[in-house]
């Protein structure tokens, strides 16, 4: 609004205060002066209150109970009325939008009439100018609002370039300058951008403390005066670029006012989206300028041959906000995203970076790189659950509409996120279309355990399976106790270390407490130990009951380890036993008559003897085992 | 001086405590406890906070034998016994587990040794380095040795020791046939629990409930195990019987618990030989 209009308070729910001592009205820290307020009813008359730019009224009065009133209000007034020319549309129309730099809040839109636009009540602030006509044609400004005329230069589609130089690994070819100065190739630089990278403008508080205006131009002019600004600056943004590193593309002001460059090309067929990624670079940052009027901005902007499509950046050094800007003034990685024609398009990149308010302190925009992708599916996991909640996400073109299907339950859903549970064992492929295109992502579902689990993976009750020579060593000395009429009979020798994991991890959970959703997985076990009920809420209950079946299934007593000698193949357990004296020879040939007892291999210390002449040897703790080493 | 608690954090403190009433040890800032301390560290790598637990319980043992002993002491010794040795044997399994991974033979022969020597400084916690793992005890003899409580006592921790036998402390209902486990005969519990039945109802009442605890964790497990030494008949005949010889002692939790155990007896196998 105009600085002369007048600005109204009204209070209701009491009555004001007639007194005019009681009111007072402060815009910007600073007391209104009293012969600008005029007290009616309930009613609060400000004239000649709002200054350029911001004003933050505060109001404190008193209701005729001598009750306190507050209220706080924020507006933005302007003095000035910008001239704006729009060239190279012909005779289209041209719609012109302006946005404050400072409050991406505050716009306005136009049409042209002869080329001409005009906005009155700007600003002296950063004000973000597009331009664009139906027949595809695209402008961009960043300037201050009482720059007074304006011309924005339509851009048309440019043609599309031969060479395709998506990422400059051919230098800057392709890539169209305002001014073959302003761009040059930067080695790339991935770790920028302050703590918040997407910022959607400064607060009212953050306005509050916009720096005054006198202050800083005299700063500026100072600088100005001693040729500090532009060659700080200049150091700063510019880096010698190392030819073995990723290049990027850097556009920076020269002197006040916009540089632009463009990059036309053709998208391959079946690609579903073009995204450029880029930031934004200011010296006014480090400089000390953030919050002023010299609020540098930038546009970003795709549009496409056919016109059905664009998408545009623009923001301004303020809108962005402190937080956005690293202490070199970057901001962190951007991007830009336009749906294309899975059929073949061509697209068009604009980029301008403004230098507001005067020609200190430059700005850029760094492109890294302009990609084209296919409409993409992934899921958050690769193996899931039974009933656990998978969520597949569409990436790239029309994500956003995308239909899925082949879902379980849901078995379908729209949209660019998809969460779905499946209820048993098996492969999953679901499939996302979008703009004619389709993609798909797959998903493992492994099974859950349980007592089936524990016929599998068998432990071996032959001697054929233990490593040499300790099957041959068994082998002998088993010989040697047929032969003596002793009594065998082996409950184990090899056991697979699937076998073994899976009994660890039940008896584990199932007695021990262990969590079931920290299991390690184990290559070639496809078991979910944590169970998921029917909503996908972790079941723990039906995770131990399932654990404790499987301990059941399986008869241990005691924990299994995950590594022993029966999954080296390096133990037996058996039992043995004899009656009577038993003459047996041992392994040097000598016969050797036992008589003690017990007659049982778990307890007769003369029979360990026997068998360590094989070697094979007794552990005295563990009944029925026998190992290469007694462990 | 310190009531003795025994309780692990992970235990039953209130029950340890209450039963701990009467017995004394030295504190824990005594140069009895730094001195039962350090013997103890070097042969069991455990958490200190466990590694305190056990070297209480130490100092709770050779208190008792010093002091004039009651009932209440006794149990105080019993509940912590019962409640140190699985958690000592789980932490041991796994140092042991990791041992086994490395495939060092020597210093699982110097962990073996240290485990071995431990359990002498600790009577009543039974401790067998196995070839999977630590397997673990309540080594009830020792307990009746160790103490001057009076006969009935003395008899009913001497026949306790018959349901897991030391040095190995295997179930004695527990027919091994691997490392881990085995059959179950169910009918192997009737004498020990006849024997209990001699001095059952004169006990002290703070030992019985400890112990009525453990009798029914034995009698459920013989019971529920999935894989029975003996056929179906034999076995569900050998069930009824223990739970008429429970009943007759006065131990109606577990006799309830064989009673609800032979309904469930058709999802067992019989005759059976565990593979593991």
């Amino acid at each position: 609004m105009a600085t002369s209009t007048a600005v109204r308070f009204t209070v209701s729910g009491a009555t004001l205060s007639a007194a005019p001592g009681d009111t007072r009205i402060l815009n910007n820290g600073s007391t209104v002066p009293a012969q600008d307020i005029q007290i009616s009813g309930n009613d609060i008359l400000l004239s000649g209150a709002l200054s350029d730019g911001l004003n933050t009224f505060t109001v404190m009065s008193t209701d005729s109970d001598g009750n306190a009133l507050s209220a706080e209000a924020t507006v933005w007034a302007g003095s000035s009325t910008l001239q704006i020319t729009v060239s190279g549309g012909g005779t289209s129309t041209a719609t012109v939008s302006a946005r404050l730099g400072d409050d991406p809040s505050v716009t306005q839109t136009v049409a042209t009439v002869n080329n001409q636009a005009t906005l009155i009540n700007v600003p002296a602030r950063t004000v973000l100018l597009t331009a664009s006509t139906p027949d595809n044609r695209y402008a961009t400004a960043a300037i201050t609002g009482d720059a007074g005329t304006v011309t924005l230069n339509l851009q048309a589609f440019n043609n599309p370039v031969t060479t395709i130089n998506n990422d400059f690994s051919q230098g800057v070819t392709g890539w169209l300058p305002s001014d073959p100065a302003v761009i040059q190739l930067v080695p790339h630089v991935e770790q920028v951008g302050g703590s918040a990278s997407v910022s959607p403008g400064p607060s009212v508080t953050t306005l509050k403390k916009l720096i005054p205006f006198a202050a800083m131009k005299q700063k500026r002019t100072l600088a100005r005066a001693q040729g500090v600004g532009r060659h700080l600056a200049r150091q700063k943004l510019m880096q010698p670029l190392d030819a073995s590193s990723d290049q990027d593309l850097a556009l920076t002001t020269s002197g006040e006012g916009p540089q632009s460059v463009s990059y036309t090309f053709n998208v391959d067929p079946g690609m579903s989206s073009v995204t450029v990624r880029y930031r934004f670079v200011t010296a006014e940052v480090p400089g000390g300028y953030f919050g002023s009027q010299f609020d540098d901005g930038y546009s970003v902007s795709l549009r496409n041959s056919s016109g059905s499509g664009n998408t545009s950046d623009i923001n301004s050094m303020n809108a962005l906000g402190l937080g956005a800007f690293d202490a070199g003034g970057s901001t962190g990685w951007k991007e830009l995203t336009l749906p294309v024609n899975a059929a073949g398009d061509s697209v068009e990149v604009d980029a301008s970076v403004s230098n507001v308010g005067d020609d200190l302190y430059d700005s850029q925009i760094i492109v890294d790189y302009v990609a084209e992708l296919p409409l993409a599916v992934s899921a958050d996991l690769t193996t899931a659950c039974p009933n656990q909640t998978v969520t597949f996400t569409a990436q790239g073109g029309s994500a956003a509409s995308a239909t899925w299907t082949n879902g379980g339950t849901p078995a379908t859903g729209s949209g660019s996120s998809f969460p779905t549970r499946f209820t048993s064992k098996g492969d999953y492929t679901v499939q996302a279309s979008a703009g004619g295109q389709s993609a798909a992502a797959s998903v493992h579902v492994s099974d859950t355990s349980g007592p089936a689990w524990t016929s599998l993976y068998p432990t071996s009750t032959s001697v054929d399976d233990l490593v040499e020579p300790f099957r041959t060593n068994v082998t002998n000395f088993a010989g040697a106790l047929v032969d003596a009429d002793a009594s065998i009979s082996i409950s184990a020798t090899l056991r697979p270390r699937e076998r073994a994991y899976l009994m660890h991890y039940a008896y584990a959970i199932a007695k021990q407490g262990q969590d079931p959703s920290a299991v390690p997985p184990m290559q070639g076990v496809d078991i979910c130990w944590q169970h998921y009920d029917e909503s996908g809420n972790k079941d723990s209950g039906g995770s131990v009951s399932a654990a404790a079946q499987m301990v059941a299934s399986y008869g241990i007593a005691y924990p299994p380890a995950l590594t022993s000698r029966h999954t080296e193949g390096l133990a037996i357990d058996w039992s043995i036993s004899w009656s009577g004296d038993l003459m047996i020879g041992d392994a040097t040939g000598k016969t050797v008559t036992i008589t003690s007892t017990p007659r049982t291999g778990a307890g007769n210390s003369d029979l360990w003897d026997v068998g360590s002449t094989y070697g094979v040897h007794k552990l005295q703790s563990d009944p029925p085992h026998w190992s290469d080493d007694g462990h | 001086m310190l009531v003795v608690v025994l309780a692990l954090s992970s235990g039953a403190p209130g029950r340890a405590l209450e039963a701990a009433q009467g017995a004394v040890a030295p504190e824990e800032s005594s140069p009895q406890y730094a001195q039962a301390r350090s013997e103890l560290a070097p042969l069991l790598p455990i958490h200190s906070e466990q590694l305190s637990a056990v070297t209480r319980y130490r100092l709770a043992i050779l208190s008792s034998r010093a002091a004039t002993q009651n009932d209440p002491a006794l149990c105080a010794i019993v509940i912590s016994a019962i409640e140190l040795t699985p958690l000592l044997a789980e932490q041991l399994s796994q140092i042991q587990g990791r041992l086994l991974e490395q495939g060092d033979t020597q210093a699982l022969d110097t962990f073996t040794a240290k485990i071995q020597k431990a359990t002498t400084l600790l009577p009543g916690i039974g401790l067998v380095v196995g070839t999977e793992g630590v397997r673990s005890y309540v080594d009830y003899r020792q307990l009746a040795q160790l103490f001057r409580a009076g006969p009935v006592s003395r008899d009913l921790l001497q026949t306790m020791g018959e349901f897991s036998p030391a040095p190995l402390g295997w179930p004695v209902y527990l027919e091994p046939q691997t490392d881990l486990g085995g059959c179950s005969r169910p009918t192997a519990l009737l004498d020990p629990v006849r024997r209990l039945g001699q001095s059952w109802q004169r006990g002290p009442a703070c030992l019985k409930e400890v112990l009525e605890g453990e009798i029914v964790k034995s009698v459920s497990a013989a019971t529920t195990s999935s894989c029975m030494c003996s056929t179906r008949t034999e076995t569900s005949d050998g069930m009824h019987k223990l739970a008429a010889v429970l009943k007759t002692v006065g131990l109606a939790k577990a006799e309830a618990v064989t009673n609800s155990n032979v309904e469930h007896l058709p999802e067992r196998r019989f005759e059976c030989k565990a593979g593991n």
